[in-house]
């Protein structure tokens, strides 16, 4: 096996994982989301901090001589993110959370995919002309 | 049938191990929109000019090592940095640079400037190189098929209609649930580029490695999703 198809065993691997653990947590539930964003339930609130918790400790051995990745902050990081959490309420989904629903049988996900889609389109599409400004990385 | 759910500390391993491995095994940060902007680059108009960034990311390293090896070389060959230690003369010129820069460079003793004795290494590696869409539809992929045998076996696959919560917290029909989904996906895609990461990409990524910009991205949207909600509830 060489190291391109154990590359791609190795993402199918974390794919399969997230896609399992999102149905498993209640990500894809938007019930289980609204409750945790009205702190109604803290349950998916603690796994996704603890998980932060936990891979902020661990980081630091697996990225142990590693460059850390530069991502500064400039002009699209906070009105990008706002976008993202309210069109995170309105869809119920971060884009993880459209695959796993597609997984699970939910039908609707295609619609708020299809979204998720023409958003990074359009983005493309308008950066040239007006969110010119550099983002610490070559992408 | 409804599924019942894990407990905090279950999801926060599995989500933990997933983008520790990541990290352990790709030396770069994960994230979902980051995959999806790699395929659509890939797939999309510009197809061609993506293929040959591929391929360039990938030939960098060995043919960078060689290149930077033979000029290395010249350069102090040029000047007249050549040893009594004949491995050094000029005239081989078929020397292969897999032999390693340690080797082509002259001894301790023959230069003027003291060199220590104790070789302080302190070597930071770059990030790893990215990996090929191909790999990011893998993923994608993968988190469909995850997530559809977690729901054959819970049971619970195919679920009919839109979310009834949402549809609750909108008080709206099925038609204005799928336009909110639809802008809301919008906003996502939209939003994840110009942040530069989705929920993952800068919680589980960028916030361990204390990047800036994530540190501020992740309570942005996480902020602005709180508020939006009490704003629904309340309405």
């Amino acid at each position: 096996m060489n190291a391109q198809t154990r590359q791609l065993l190795r993402f199918a691997c974390y794919g399969v994982g997230l896609g399992f653990s999102l149905h498993h947590i209640g990500f894809t539930d938007y019930r289980e989301l609204h409750a945790m964003l009205v702190f109604e339930d803290l349950r998916m609130l603690a796994s996704f901090g603890a998980a932060a918790l936990l891979l902020l400790v661990g980081m630091r051995y697996a990225a142990r001589g590693r460059a850390r990745p530069h991502r500064p902050i400039h002009r699209g990081t906070v009105p990008g993110a706002l976008l993202f959490g309210a069109g995170w309420v309105l869809s119920g989904a971060c884009p993880g959370v459209i695959f796993a629903q597609l997984g699970e049988g939910y039908w609707p996900a295609l619609v708020s995919g299809a979204g998720l889609l023409l958003g990074m389109f359009l983005y493309e599409r308008l950066r040239p002309r007006f969110f010119r400004w550099s983002t610490g990385s070559c992408e | 049938m409804e599924p019942s759910y894990w407990p905090w500390w279950a999801g926060a391993l599995a989500l933990a191990a997933i983008a520790w491995s990541y990290w352990q095994f790709e030396h770069r940060g994960f994230g979902v929109s980051g995959s999806v902007r790699r395929v659509l680059r890939r797939f999309g108009s510009a197809r061609k000019k993506e293929a040959q960034r591929e391929q360039l990311e990938a030939g960098t390293d060995a043919e960078l090592m060689a290149l930077l090896e033979a000029a290395t070389r010249e350069a102090m060959l040029a000047k007249g940095l050549q040893a009594a230690d004949s491995k050094l003369e000029p005239a081989d010129n078929d020397q292969d640079p897999s032999q390693g820069l340690a080797k082509l460079l002259p001894q301790p003793a023959q230069l003027s400037v003291p060199v220590p004795q104790k070789a302080t290494t302190v070597t930071t590696q770059a990030l790893g190189a990215p990996a090929p869409a191909t790999a990011h539809a893998v993923l994608l992929l993968g988190i469909i098929s995850g997530a559809a045998i977690a729901a054959f076996f819970d049971g619970s696959w195919g679920r009919t209609g839109v979310d009834p919560a949402l549809a609750a917290l909108l008080g709206s029909t099925s038609l204005g649930v799928l336009a909110s989904m639809l802008g809301g996906g919008l906003l996502i895609g939209f939003g994840a580029s110009m942040s530069g990461g989705c929920t993952a990409g800068h919680g589980l990524s960028g916030v361990p490695m204390l990047a800036p910009g994530s540190l501020l991205a992740t309570p942005c949207f996480f902020g602005m999703a709180i508020a939006l909600s009490f704003l629904f509830s309340w309405l």
